[in-house]
C-alpha cells in the first residue's frame, strides 16, 4: 500500500485555501452580491403583499429625474453637496496641508496640538453635536445679549443654519487631515530640507518646491477621495436633525440617501428608486474620480 | 531675515491652531460643567459655573441618568444595562472581527506566492478606489433574504470583510518580515498554522493593537450602523442619539442631556489616554511607522 504525502507546496496549497474560503463567500455575497442585487432592484419594483420583486425597466430611473427636478430636497442637494464638496474637499485640504507644516516642522507645543486635531476623531460625533448646539442656540444668544445688548434666536434656528453646520464639519474633519499630511511628510528626507534652506529658500518656496511635490501622492489620495464622497457626505445632518432637517433645502445628496433608508427601517418600498439613484450617481462619480487620478498621475509635480 | 519671515509664519499658524485647541477645549470643559448644572441656574445663565463648591454641584444628575436611561424601540423599554450588553456585543466583537479577517487575508497574500494571493490583492485595491453610492438598501434587502437583518449575526457578519484599506496595512507589515524566522520553524517541523500563529502573527501584532483600537473607537462611537443593521438591539451611541435628539421628559433639561452624553464620552476618552500613542501611531499604506 503506498504512502499517500502531500508535497510542501501542496500543504501551503491547502492551508492558504482553507483560510481564505470564508472571507471568499463573504465578498461574493456581500460585496459582488449585494452590487448585483443593486442592479437587479433598481430595473424592478417591489410588491409589499407578495416581498417579490418584478421588473419595470426604467421606471425607477425616471422617478429618479423627476424627483431631482420636483422634490425640494433633491433640488437643494446639488447645491449644498457641491458646497460641502468645496468647502471640505477644496478649502479643507488647503487649510490641512498649510497647518500640517506646523506640526511636520516640530515647532511650539505641536505635540499638544496633535492630541488636540486627534480628539475630534475619537469623540463620538452626537457628543459634539449635542454641545456644538447648545452653545450655538442658548449661550451665544446669551453672550450677545448680555455683552452687546443684541437680542438674537439660537444659531441653528436662523436661515444661516447650514453654514453654522459646514463650519462645524469643517472644523470635525480638519484634525485627521492634518495628521495624516503631517506623518506623509515626515517620511522627507532632512537632507533634502537642509539642501533647499542652503540654497536660500523661503518658507513658501520649500512648500511649494520640495514639500508639496514630495506628498503629492497623499495630496492626491485625498483630493480623489473629496470627489468619491460628493454624493456620499452627509455633513452631519443626520445627526443634527434626524430623518427631517428644520429647513426642507437643508439636504445634502448622502444625508437624503441615508435618512430615506432609515425611514424605510427594512420595508422595501423605496429600495428600487433609492438603488436606482444610487447607480446614477455611482456611474457619474466613478469616471470622474478615475479621470481625477489620472489628470493628477500625468500633470501634478513630480519628485524629480 | 529669513528666519524672522518663518517665524512669522509659524506664529500666524501657531495662532490658528491655539484658536481650534482652545474652541475644542471651550466645548468639553462647557459640556462637562453643564452636566453639573441645576436646569434653572443653566437657563438663566449658560455660561455661569455650577452653583457653590465642587461638593454642591448636581452629581446626582449622573445618578439620574444611570437609572433612567432607557431607550423605547417599538414597544419595548431598553433600560442601561442591557444597552451596555448590546453595546459590549458589538463593539467587542465587532472591532475583532473587522481587524482579524483582514489580518489572516493579508498574512496569506503576502507570503504565498500563489496567483490566487495577487488577484485577490489587485481586487482590494480596485474596490477601494472604487466609489460605489447608495448599496446599502441592496444590503439590507440581501439580509432580508437570509434572514439575518436586525440581528447580531447580521449586524456582525458585515464586520467580516477584508475589502478597507486596513488589509494594505497588514499586507505590507507582512511582506515586510524576515522570511528567516518562518524558515527556521518550518526546518524543526512546525506546521502552515503554527507558523502563522506562534511566529508570524506576534512579530505583527503592533499593527493588530494599532488596527483593532481604531476600530474599537469607531463602533463604539457609531450609531448609524446600529439604526440600520441593528434596529431592535440598541446600544449606547444609539441610546444616546435617541435621547438627545427626542427631548422627552427630565431628558429634555440641557444638563441631564448632557450627562448621558458625558457616558459616550468619558470610557473613550479614558481609553484614549491609555492608548494615545497606539491610536495616533502613524499607519501608512507602507505600513506601520513607530
Amino acid at each position: 500500500m503506498k504512502d499517500f504525502k502531500i508535497s510542501n507546496k501542496n500543504k501551503k496549497l491547502i492551508f492558504a485555501l482553507v483560510i481564505l474560503i470564508l472571507p471568499i463567500i463573504h465578498v461574493c455575497v456581500f460585496y459582488i452580491g449585494v452590487n448585483f442585487k443593486q442592479i437587479l432592484i433598481a430595473f424592478s419594483e417591489y410588491n409589499i403583499v407578495s416581498n417579490v420583486y418584478s421588473f419595470n425597466g426604467l421606471e425607477n430611473f425616471k422617478e429618479v429625474f423627476r424627483k431631482m427636478t420636483e422634490e425640494v430636497a433633491l433640488r437643494s442637494s446639488l447645491k449644498n453637496s457641491t458646497i460641502v464638496f468645496l468647502t471640505i474637499g477644496g478649502l479643507g485640504n488647503f487649510l490641512s496641508l498649510v497647518l500640517s507644516v506646523y506640526i511636520y516642522k516640530k515647532r511650539f507645543l505641536h505635540g499638544f496640538f496633535k492630541i488636540a486635531l486627534f480628539l475630534p476623531h475619537v469623540i463620538s460625533i452626537v457628543v459634539l453635536v449635542v454641545i456644538f448646539r447648545f452653545i450655538c442656540n442658548d449661550a451665544v444668544p446669551y453672550v450677545a445679549n448680555e455683552l452687546f445688548g443684541i437680542s438674537m434666536e439660537g444659531l441653528l434656528y436662523t436661515d444661516k443654519a447650514f453654514n453654522v453646520i459646514l463650519f462645524f464639519a469643517l472644523f470635525t474633519t480638519l484634525g485627521t487631515s492634518v495628521l495624516m499630511y503631517s506623518s506623509a511628510m515626515s517620511g522627507i528626507s532632512e537632507s533634502i530640507i537642509e539642501a533647499a534652506e542652503i540654497d536660500g529658500f523661503n518658507y513658501i518656496q520649500e512648500f511649494w518646491f520640495i514639500i508639496i511635490p514630495m506628498i503629492f501622492p497623499t495630496i492626491k489620495t485625498f483630493i480623489v477621495i473629496a470627489f468619491a464622497a460628493y454624493f456620499t457626505n452627509q455633513m452631519h445632518l443626520f445627526t443634527f436633525y434626524g430623518n427631517r432637517p428644520d429647513n426642507p433645502s437643508y439636504y445634502t445628496y448622502g444625508y437624503y440617501l441615508y435618512s430615506k433608508v432609515v425611514i424605510a427601517n427594512g420595508n422595501e418600498t423605496t429600495y428600487p428608486m433609492l438603488s436606482a439613484m444610487g447607480i446614477l450617481f455611482t456611474v457619474i462619480i466613478v469616471p470622474i474620480t478615475f479621470t481625477i487620478k489620472r489628470v493628477m498621475d500625468k500633470y501634478g509635480p513630480s519628485v524629480d | 531675515m529669513k528666519n524672522k519671515k518663518f517665524t512669522s509664519i509659524s506664529t500666524i499658524l501657531f495662532v490658528i491652531l491655539a484658536l481650534y485647541t482652545l474652541i475644542l477645549a471651550y466645548h468639553f470643559i462647557w459640556g462637562l460643567l453643564t452636566s453639573l448644572k441645576d436646569y434653572e441656574d443653566y437657563l438663566y445663565n449658560p455660561l455661569s459655573l455650577p452653583e457653590g463648591g465642587i461638593a454642591n454641584w448636581k452629581w446626582d444628575n449622573y445618578a439620574y441618568v444611570f437609572q433612567k436611561f432607557a431607550v423605547k424601540i417599538g414597544g419595548k423599554q431598553f433600560k442601561l444595562p442591557e444597552i451596555l450588553l448590546n453595546t459590549v456585543i458589538y463593539v467587542v466583537l465587532g472591532s475583532f472581527i473587522c481587524t482579524i479577517v483582514p489580518y489572516v487575508v493579508a498574512y496569506v497574500t503576502a507570503r504565498y506566492n500563489f496567483w490566487f494571493c495577487k488577484v485577490i490583492n489587485a481586487f482590494v485595491i480596485v474596490v477601494i478606489a472604487l466609489p460605489i453610492v447608495g448599496g446599502t438598501p441592496a444590503v439590507i434587502s440581501v439580509l432580508n433574504t437570509l434572514n439575518l437583518y436586525d440581528s447580531f449575526f447580521g449586524a456582525l457578519l458585515l464586520k467580516f470583510s477584508f475589502l478597507n484599506m486596513y488589509y494594505l496595512v497588514f499586507f505590507a507589515a507582512f511582506q515586510n518580515l524576515p522570511r528567516e524566522y518562518q524558515e527556521a520553524a518550518e526546518i524543526d517541523g512546525a506546521g502552515e498554522l503554527a507558523v502563522m500563529i506562534k511566529i508570524m502573527f506576534p512579530m505583527a501584532y503592533k499593527a493588530f493593537l494599532t488596527v483593532f483600537l481604531i476600530f474599537f473607537v469607531d463602533l463604539w462611537n457609531d450609531y448609524q450602523g446600529p439604526i440600520l443593521y441593528l434596529y431592535s438591539y440598541p446600544v449606547l451611541a444609539r441610546g444616546v442619539y435617541n435621547i438627545t435628539n427626542n427631548y422627552a421628559g427630565e431628558f429634555s433639561k440641557t444638563p441631564i442631556m448632557l450627562c448621558a452624553c458625558m457616558m459616550l464620552f468619558v470610557p473613550i476618552m479614558i481609553i484614549f489616554s491609555i492608548f494615545s500613542k497606539q491610536l495616533m501611531g502613524n499607519i501608512s499604506m507602507g505600513g506601520l511607522k513607530e
